[in-house]
């Protein structure tokens, strides 16, 4: 699957930090005036914050931003070194300054135009867009620390579609002095917001001008501890979002007061832009002339979508939401994920089957804030409607099968685009037994302990997508390298590597190798170690420490999974056994582990199997989870020894 | 006029040849050729690659490039002047869906406005062919389908994406690209090996004879065709008009380059071929030279402004020699002084470069330069206080090898600073925070560098460091069987690049982030009494690290004990599992690795077996591993040393390597059996 290519939030600096003006109050920047809870672990300290957001009618709006930060360290330097401001079509940078103050507050540099560039957002990658960004670089000179840095910067916009939400703090070795987020309408004027996680409630005034004021802020935040398993950071950072209730965009205007308007809009700004080309009908039709069933028709129209489209990032149109029409998509066979989404539900329409494109934020573990409709998407995928069952594709991925939403866009709302506007609706979520990993392994060891190892593993769900990029992204060099790397085993021939995907509903990647380990068991005089737990890694515990006081995370990426494992050793002649064998259950509230071992004429039988259940959990089981993985951990080290029959 | 080619033995049978060929323009062509020869027509496909679905030399390739061509000629266009025109055409098979990106094109050029410098890129033109049914389709790409993005003041780019591309497509472009004489003088380096495998790379070159180029050749793979022929210039410009010479080089079934690990860069190890002007001849005029022989190369440094323009006597550095002077006349002593001074007072500002950016003046007023800014500060300050210092001009890893044999000023990237005091030679780099005196950063370690000298005086001197990546740790535990548990005390200490690394990394983090990291390293240990010594107080002496610990062992049981004493510094998998290996193993510095464990066990247990003393040693004392477990009464001690004395192992040492280290997890993975006395 390809990077997400809508860039929808306001976010113009790019470090984080949104800011503003109302300097109506003291500007001395000394170091002396931090206090003191504030520089503890922080590599800087942002003074002031402050953005504006001044609406000015329902098509336009300036935005001013000021930002001081004293750099304490050379960490805190690298964060604020460079400060990237974003620009497009749409947003217009009408001022722009920035200084230097040493410990004091006293000014020592005002950035020049030399300190500033300018790039186009091309030159990171292959995405074709108008954006562009500017650089400021504030590190020309080398100070002593500490000493402080301020940016301000005022903003045009018009693309009304999107408020800018606030989140003061990013969670890092930075902490917050003053921060504030003001947002100024015409009088009359409406518009929604919502705080969130302890974020300070509104204060609503006139300003000088006699227009309406809300003002957001937040006063003397520390650095936060840096806690294991956290919580996703919409569960806890303070913020603010904040959504138009009416807006104009070029020529569009819109109503958003809640997921149906905002799904009813997206539709009116890619409506009728489903025409396809008579061939390309005819060619529709020719690939699903032999399919029985409506199921058939959609897995065959995918198929043949992935063979003739790939994806390319576009960023041209309506800020990057209106899309290229199917037409043109049919002629060129590339598009980006609004255009082949767009693209494949004009395919479906053709042979009568309805499916509505959806808007989705995409990425592993991407969390949103749903219950206040505003944009918070970056990406498009296509939702087939069959009688009982619906279908979901990725229309920028080549291999993914479909109906699968991996890490990149299962478990989550997604917004189906109606024209008479869509709800919010769930996409798949892997429960541990899909998300599998099962594997056997026939291992034959030599008296020195070497091995001769055949293993099958099959690759589901989630656990899947990691040996799916093995299998169609990687030569067979790499793919050997990948594995020299990524078994841990003390030295290995790879003697055969062989990847093979099958899908029958649900697609499952088969890996085989046949490998020879030396010291794949451990010889000591007269005596055989085995370690039965031969390929599976081991959980990790966290390096902390520190006392859990908050609720904690276990991300359903990582922790929500089935293991299962077999084993089976041979052993040489002229060895009996001198240890017990492993038995282990564990049950918790976490998962499950099970594992244990047999021994019969010469071969050791050994079986593992793991479950786990993630998601979030209270500050009080965290001893619990702890002496969950130490077990587990222990039993993975588990060795069963031989000795030889004669001594 | 001479003509140099070495070809070193094959590597473990492998059907690679080790071939760095460099030659000389104007030479003679005495090579055999006329060979297979290929050249496809634009436009028109052949069905076999259409209805190929596997590369069967890489079967997991995403793509093949079937043809990559590349053609350079001079030409003379009456507003700009000289240029060289560079056509350039593809052909690729698209195999894999992941390979798809391939139909997207981007092609970076200078542009700044100023049109006798302007690169430009024209002439483009797509094909893509693919095979619908049983016929072949071919898709031309419309003009509209090219963007042209400024990317910074000086650069933009073209990007371009071939349409109707699927797996199974074969895709086709052409460019030209225009470069003025004025904005580069040589042409762009060319690859003949790519991230995925090539069938036929060629690279066709007519160089007019008033230019002499060196061509340099690197890699390990052998030319398919080496031609060269001469003919007659005629592009309109009475003084280039004349004779010249025309170079073919074809690469034939290029594997696709695989990154490995322990090497310098991939520039060092993928073939290619690169060029540097070294004079020009012109009739009537004379004969400008480049750089030629190293002297040369030495002279043309010295005279640059931005290089030997630097080793002034700056009025700045004058108040610092003084004050400097004052606190000492021994030279040991100035030179650690004034290497002190510019290390602690001028900022690094990440860059590499092997001239000054803005002036040793100006990165003196900033507080903050490149490494040219800062060493060459230094050698102005060591030479102001009576020391003789010289700049010594290197490459570093990530920049690839310089060749001794080809006078380049464009293989350096990097300045430190030399110091002759009677005999002994010291080489100081000012840019690192955490470097002892006399050690460079391990970027720098890379082969050798040219010490600058005036009148032909300067040579080469060897980056080699004596300085090792060194690590020593020693247990002293208590062993109760009973219960597994394990109590003692744990000393590691850090030296050489071991102790650079570890400052590099945790100088700049918060006080308890190693402590933590050793906590994660060794999550069963419960630590206490955890203490850092030396941080950076004295950076040529290690960095200290002890603590004490408890942990249980796994293996006990009522009358048997198994025990691995390897609890720290154990080597649990071999750095070196690939079965065989192209490129020679480039370690970067020797290193010295210890374990001492001292563990006292009570009454009423023996060791039932001891195992046996091990020294095994690498060829040419290239390297040696000891293991000694020893008892005396209820002591039992276990020593493992590993010394690396070389930091470079050619490909055919790789195997003795490898087994080297095969040798070294099987001991490590030994335990030791303790019973209970009946």
């Amino acid at each position: 699957m390809k990077k997400i290519n809508i860039s929808f939030t306001k976010t113009l600096l790019t470090f984080c930090f949104f800011t503003i003006n109302g300097l109506s109050y003291a500007q001395d920047f000394s170091v002396s005036k931090i206090p003191s809870e504030l520089l503890k672990d922080a590599n800087a300290v942002v003074r002031l914050d402050e953005e504006t957001f001044e609406i000015l009618s329902k098509a336009e709006a300036k935005q001013r931003n000021r930002l001081v930060v004293t750099i304490l360290n050379e960490k805190g330097e690298d964060t604020y070194n460079e400060m990237v401001v974003r620009h497009d079509k749409f947003t217009k940078i009408t001022d722009l300054a920035g200084n230097i103050y040493d410990a004091d507050g006293k000014l020592v540099r005002k950035i020049k135009n030399a300190d500033i560039k300018e790039f186009g957002y091309g030159i990171i990658g292959s995405d074709i867009t108008d954006a562009r960004f500017k650089v400021i670089d504030f590190g020309r000179k080398s100070y002593p620390y500490p000493y402080s840095i301020e940016l301000s910067y005022d903003t045009r916009d018009r693309n009304m579609m999107f408020y800018p939400s606030w989140v003061p703090t990013n969670n890092g070795k930075v902490s917050i002095e003053y921060s504030s987020f003001k947002i100024k309408t015409p009088v009359g004027f409406t518009f929604r917001y919502k705080e969130y996680n302890g974020a300070s409630p509104v204060k609503k005034t006139i300003d000088t001008d006699g227009l309406p004021l809300y003002e957001w802020t937040m006063r003397n935040h520390a650095v936060l501890d840096k806690m294991p398993y956290p919580l996703p950071e919409n569960e806890f950072l303070p913020r603010v979002l904040t959504a138009p209730i009416a807006f104009e965009i070029q020529e569009y205007s819109g109503i958003f007061n809640n997921w149906e308007d905002f799904s009813k809009f997206y539709y009116t700004l890619n409506k009728n832009r489903d025409q396809l080309p008579a061939e390309t009908v005819a060619e529709i039709k020719s690939v699903v002339k032999d399919a029985k069933t409506d199921r058939e028709k959609v897995l065959l129209l995918y198929k043949w979508l992935q063979a003739r489209s790939r994806y390319v990032s576009i960023q041209l149109g309506i800020g990057g939401w209106q899309t290229i029409d199917a037409t043109t998509v049919a002629a060129k066979g590339y598009g980006d994920c609004k255009a082949l989404s767009n693209f494949m539900a004009a395919s479906l329409k053709q042979v009568g089957i309805t499916s509505y494109v959806a808007l989705i934020k995409a990425g592993n573990e991407a969390k949103n804030n749903l219950d206040f409709p505003s944009s918070q998407f970056n990406h498009v995928i296509t939702c087939a409607i069959l009688p009982k069952d619906t279908i979901w594709l990725e229309c920028t991925s080549q291999n993914t099968s479909a109906g699968f939403m991996g890490s990149f866009t299962g478990n989550r709302k997604a917004l189906l685009v109606m024209p008479e506007g869509g709800k919010l609706v769930m996409t798949h979520f892997y429960e541990p037994g899909e998300n599998a990993v099962s594997r056997i392994t026939n291992a034959r060891l030599d008296e020195n302990g070497n091995g001769e190892l055949s293993v099958r593993t099959d690759f589901k769900g989630m656990q899947l997508e990691g040996r799916e990029r093995l299998l169609y992204g990687y030569t067979k060099e790499e793919q050997k390298k990948w594995l020299l790397s990524n078994l841990e085993l003390p030295n290995m021939e790879l003697e055969n590597i062989e990847y093979s995907k099958t899908d029958n509903g649900i697609p499952v990647v088969t890996e085989k190798l046949r490998i020879v380990v030396r010291n794949c068991a451990t010889r000591t005089g007269v005596r055989l170690f085995v370690k039965p737990n031969l390929l599976t890694r081991q959980f990790g515990l966290p390096n902390s420490s520190k006392e859990q006081t908050a609720d904690f995370y276990l991300p359903l990426s990582d922790y929500n999974f089935t293991d299962s494992d077999s084993v089976f050793f041979e052993i040489p002649a002229g060895l009996k056994l001198e240890t017990s064998l492993p038995v282990l259950k564990i049950e918790s509230i976490f998962g499950t582990y099970d594992a244990s071992a047999t021994y019969d004429n010469y071969k050791l039988s050994y079986s593992r199997k793991v479950t786990m259940k993630g998601g979030r959990f209270a500050a009080a089981d965290y001893p619990k989870w702890i002496e969950f993985i130490k077990k587990v951990r222990k039993a993975d080290r588990a060795q069963v020894v031989f000795i030889e029959t004669k001594s | 006029m001479f003509f140099n080619y070495s070809v070193s033995v094959p590597v473990n049978g492998a059907k690679f040849l080790t071939c760095i060929c460099i030659l000389f323009a104007l030479t003679i062509c005495n090579c055999a050729s006329a060979q297979e020869d290929f050249k496809p027509t634009h436009g028109l496909i052949d069905r076999a690659s259409l209805e190929m679905n596997a590369y069967p030399e890489d079967s997991s390739a995403e793509a093949l490039v079937l043809y990559d061509f590349g053609e350079l000629k001079f030409s003379y266009q009456n507003h700009i002047g000289l240029v060289l025109i560079f056509e350039y055409r593809a052909r690729i098979k698209i195999l894999k869906e992941s390979g798809l990106d391939r139909a997207s094109v981007s092609i970076r050029y200078g542009e700044g406005g100023n049109p006798e410098k302007d690169e430009s890129i024209s002439d483009i033109s797509g094909f893509t062919y693919n095979l619908v049914g049983n016929k072949i389709e071919t898709v031309s790409m419309p003009n509209k389908a090219i963007v042209r993005e400024k990317l910074s003041d000086k650069y933009w780019v073209c990007k371009f994406n071939l349409q109707n591309v699927r797996k199974g497509s074969v895709i086709e472009y052409t460019y030209t690209k225009t470069t003025p004489f004025a904005f580069r003088s040589e042409p762009d380096d060319w690859t003949f090996q790519q991230d995925i495998p090539c069938k036929w790379s060629e690279y066709k070159i007519t160089i007019p004879n008033v230019f002499y180029y060196k061509i340099i050749f690197g890699g390990y793979l052998p030319l398919h065709i080496d031609k060269k022929e001469d003919i007659t210039i005629n592009i309109g410009h009475r003084q280039i008009d004349g004779s010249g010479l025309v170079y073919r080089f074809v690469v034939k079934d290029a594997p696709a380059f695989a990154n490995e690990s322990y090497i310098t860069t991939s520039k060092d190890y993928v073939s290619r071929i690169a060029f540097e002007l070294a004079s020009v001849h012109i009739y009537g005029e004379g004969t400008k030279s480049y750089s030629q022989t190293w002297p040369d190369v030495d002279r043309t440094l010295l005279n640059i402004g931005s290089f030997g323009g630097q080793l002034k006597n700056f009025s700045f550095i004058k108040e610092i020699t003084e004050d400097l002077a004052k606190k000492t006349s021994d030279p040991e002593g100035r030179m650690t002084l004034a290497y002190d001074y510019i290390r602690q007072n001028i900022k690094w500002n990440g860059e590499t470069g092997l001239v000054s950016e803005g002036g040793v003046k100006k990165a003196f007023e900033n507080k903050k330069g490149n490494d040219s800014d800062i060493n060459m500060m230094l050698t102005n300050l060591l030479r102001q206080l009576g020391l003789e210092s010289n700049p010594v001009v290197l490459s570093t890893r990530s920049h690839g090898r310089i060749n001794e044999e080809i006078p380049l000023i464009d293989g350096f990237n990097y300045v430190v600073s030399h110091v002759k005091i009677g005999e002994k030679e010291y080489l100081l780099d000012a840019t690192q925070r955490n470097t002892a005196l006399g050690m460079l950063p391990e970027n720098a370690l890379n082969t050798k560098g040219r010490l600058v000298l005036d009148d032909g005086k300067g040579r080469f001197v060897d980056l080699k460091s004596k300085v090792t990546l060194g690590k020593f740790q020693r247990i002293d535990a208590d062993v109760s069987p009973e219960n597994g548990l394990l109590k003692g005390k744990y000393v590691m200490a850090l030296s050489g690049y071991e102790a650079l690394r570890w400052r590099d990394k945790y100088l700049l983090e918060a006080e308890g982030n190693f402590s933590e990291q050793v906590k994660k390293t060794n999550p069963e240990w419960d630590i206490e009494n955890f203490k850092v010594l030396n941080r950076n107080e004295k950076l040529g002496e290690p960095v200290e690290i002890a603590y004490d610990f408890e942990v249980e062992n796994d293996g006990s049981s009522s009358d048997i004990f198994y025990f691995n004493p390897m609890l720290a510094g154990r080597i649990h998998e071999n750095p070196f599992k690939a079965l065989n290996r192209i490129y020679p193993v480039d370690l970067t510095t020797m290193s010295s690795t210890t374990f001492i464990g001292n563990f006292k066990f009570p009454e009423g247990y023996y060791l039932e077996h001891i195992p046996k003393t091990v020294i095994i040693a690498l060829p040419e004392k290239g390297g040696r591993f000891t293991f000694q477990v020893k008892q005396e009464g209820n002591m039992i001690s276990v020593n493992s040393i590993l010394m690396i004395n070389k930091s470079y192992f050619s490909a055919s040492e790789y195997e003795v390597l490898r087994e080297f280290y095969d040798r070294i997890v099987e001991k490590h993975a030994q335990s030791l059996v303790f019973k209970k006395k009946k």
